[in-house]
């Protein structure tokens, strides 16, 4: 099963050209959350309970509101 | 170049006459309206007469460069205000917002003008502790103040002692009335409570007409005129905006709550400084309680006291004594004599060592340079 | 000093035709500290925004309000905490905490063929890789200034603030071509995090631009308020252009590896 999530809409994304990852801000209080992976992959990634990393970042982008569940 | 106040007057209200300046004097007159915080207001007014195009371009970029962190502020002020009201909706009767905040919250053009030191908020007397609890418990922090200043703030003044959010950064002033109860002059908060309204965003301030009264009241009670003439302004502002019988209902809410002279004395400021449509406020002053000599003193002095302040302005020295009376005055109006006194004694003891070995001789050491 | 340090730049006559972005002023707080352990303070456009310090660290002042003045009044561009240097059209940004040796490298490379645009802040063109020269004295801090003076000894160099919160400080004047060139902006291509250690061989770590982009950000003064401007600045500049860690004792290798990677 796979949990699938979605940037909200005040958000800015840019994913780097070079393919290292991403970067989310959110305007509203200048918070800035980098990621290692592509959005989409980050995303919607199938769900791994071993994948620390992972969970972290979406845990964090949940807490500075960057995202929602869908 | 020296300016007059009247010329700067006019300048920040019509400011394509700045447009025949030579560089310098058109940098001189940034520098002096920078200094004195009206600076926002000039390219506001050149934005929306569409004449910011045509200033040299290092001058332009001073002018939108002024508008930035007002900016920044208005469009982060909603949010901050939600935060700080939701958490404290359930322990305090109502959180009314004042002053800046209130202005950019309800959405008032000049708002985007003026950048604002802290957040103000009105709570009623009783749950003053448990809202400064909330706010700690939010990860509000007081200020460090002398235990003196701790005293005056709850015992005598209105508020508590200003705290600042850990991360955010934000400051926040928490009052409980108006002016401070020692004075004797503090109005019943029951009478305040019908003034206030509630905006679309679920946020509470008071109506234009008592907005304009606390205004009138905070600038007309300071002590501090030095950079005053913002706050004149302010009321400038809030006149044009909205029709011609609003200093007529501005008076009436003023009468009831106990400051119809400060209503009328600024309305009569207003008029000899700006062209507003005020109504028949003259017809006001014959009920004022204070005497004729009074009236007459106040309108002098604070006509001349809120003008701008600074060394290139003509009649800088004998303004000088004029914020010095102001000073006087408003020490005087917040408090009985007897404890103006005792304030002035500690105080004067204070200013007599400062000026002896210096202003910081009392202030902790610390990094001068906040960016390094 | 001023005349020292700025040469024919600092003046006492001011045209009609001239714009003065901001008035500062060094002087004493008050009749007693001009003989009574002398401390002077800094005024900038009407606010005295630090506590007095002892006169002698009275030219150093003078150079950090400067920057403090800038900080805080200059939003037409994004401004970032490093140096720049540059050859031709080419810049590069040196960001550095204090400590990293960036600014006895600035020194070096703008006596080896670099010309100074800013010893500390990178004046950058919103959405663009441009950079606005701000060509001042290169500030020099404890064992620096010693080393700087025997390197380049032919330079100008303050007198030595002892024990400031800062260690020891010293300015040194820009060469004469920076300051020919003040006025030509350049063109960001690189940007280059040092960090020097003594006895070691250089080691250069090319950065993925997710990594950069963090830590470049890191290094905003002015993000805080142009916000949005500055993020999509500072990913601009990210994407165009290349980002190297370094780790260094010797300059001549620094040098010679800007060179290759940037100038060719």
């Amino acid at each position: 099963m796979s949990d699938a999530y979605a940037v909200r809409d005040n958000i800015l994304t840019h994913h780097f050209s070079d393919g290292s990852g991403c970067i989310f801000f959110d305007p509203m209080d200048n918070s800035m959350v980098a990621a290692t992976k592509p959005v989409e992959e980050l995303l919607n990634k199938e769900k791994s309970e071993s994948d620390e990393q992972h969970c972290h970042i979406i845990n964090t982008l949940l807490i500075h509101k960057m995202i929602t569940k869908l | 170049m020296i300016f007059t106040s009247r010329q700067l007057f006019n300048i920040l209200l019509q400011p394509e006459l700045a447009l025949s300046f030579d560089n310098l004097t058109l940098s001189n007159l940034i520098h002096v309206l920078r200094a004195q915080r009206l600076l926002a207001i000039f390219t506001q007014q050149a934005l929306e007469q569409n004449i910011v195009d045509k200033f040299e371009s290092k001058a332009k970029g001073h002018l939108l460069s002024s508008l930035v962190v007002v900016q920044r502020q208005n469009q982060q002020v909603e949010a901050e205000a939600s935060i700080i009201n939701h958490v404290l909706e359930d322990v305090a009767e109502h959180v009314v917002f004042l002053k800046g905040a209130a202005y950019s919250l309800a959405g008032y053009n000049f708002s985007k003008t003026r950048a604002f030191s802290d957040i103000d908020i009105l709570v009623d007397r009783e749950s003053i502790e448990k809202c400064e609890k909330a706010l700690t418990e939010d990860g509000w922090i007081m200020q460090e103040i002398s235990s003196y200043d701790d005293r005056y703030y709850r015992q005598w003044a209105h508020e508590i002692p200003p705290m600042q959010h850990a991360t955010r950064g934000t400051f926040i002033d928490v009052h409980h009335n108006l002016i401070p109860i020692v004075s004797g002059d503090a109005p019943d908060v029951k009478l305040l409570a019908e003034y206030i309204t509630t905006l679309d965003s679920g946020l509470s301030v008071f109506t234009p007409e008592a907005q304009f009264v606390h205004s009138a009241v905070h600038l007309l009670r300071n002590e501090d005129y030095q950079c005053s003439t913002r706050d004149l302004f302010d009321l400038y502002f809030m006149i044009k905006q909205n029709d011609p019988n609003f200093a007529l209902r501005c008076f009436k809410v003023g009468e009831k709550i106990g400051f119809d002279y400060e209503t009328a004395l600024i309305l009569k400021i207003l008029d000899s400084n700006f062209d507003v449509e005020l109504g028949d406020y003259r017809s006001f002053t014959p009920n004022l309680k204070k005497s004729p000599l009074r009236w007459r003193f106040d309108v002098w002095l604070m006509t001349r006291v809120l003008r701008p302040y600074h060394s290139k302005i003509k009649g800088h020295k004998i303004h000088a004594f004029y914020l010095f009376i102001a000073m006087l005055r408003g020490h005087a109006i917040k408090m009985p004599v007897w404890l103006l006194t005792y304030h002035m004694v500690v105080k004067s003891c204070r200013r007599l060592i400062e000026a002896i070995f210096g202003k910081y001789i009392f202030v902790k050491e610390e990094e001068p340079d906040k960016q390094n | 000093m001023c005349r020292r340090i700025y040469g024919d730049r600092f003046t006492h006559s001011i045209q009609p035709s001239e714009f003065i972005d901001f008035r500062i002023g060094i002087k004493y707080p008050n009749f007693t500290r001009r003989f009574l352990k002398p401390q002077v303070q800094f005024s900038s456009e009407g606010l005295v925004p630090f506590t007095p310090l002892p006169a002698d660290y009275a030219f150093a002042m003078l150079e950090w309000g400067m920057n403090w003045t800038v900080a805080m009044y200059e939003f037409q561009r994004v401004i970032i905490h490093s140096a720049v240097l540059a050859k031709d059209d080419y810049a590069i940004l040196l960001p550095a905490p204090p400590g990293s040796g960036k600014s006895t490298a600035t020194a070096y490379l703008e006596n080896n063929g670099w010309r100074l645009l800013s010893d500390e802040m990178a004046l950058i063109t919103k959405n663009t890789t441009q950079v606005t020269p701000f060509v001042r004295p290169i500030c020099l801090k404890n064992a620096s200034i010693d080393l700087c003076k025997q390197m380049f000894s032919h330079g100008t160099f303050s007198e030595t603030a002892y024990k400031t919160h800062k260690g020891d400080v010293a300015h040194m004047s820009p060469q004469r071509h920076s300051i020919e060139e003040q006025s030509t902006p350049a063109n960001i291509v690189g940007i280059v995090f040092p960090q020097y250690s003594k006895d070691i061989l250089l080691d250069i770590y090319p950065m993925d631009k997710t990594s950069a982009m963090v830590k470049f950000s890191e290094n905003s003064f002015n993000f805080n308020f142009l916000g949005q401007q500055s993020f999509e600045t500072n990913v601009h500049l990210i994407e165009n252009t290349r980002q190297f860690e370094l780790h260094y004792s010797d300059l001549s290798e620094v040098n010679a590896f800007l060179n290759e990677e940037f100038c060719k």
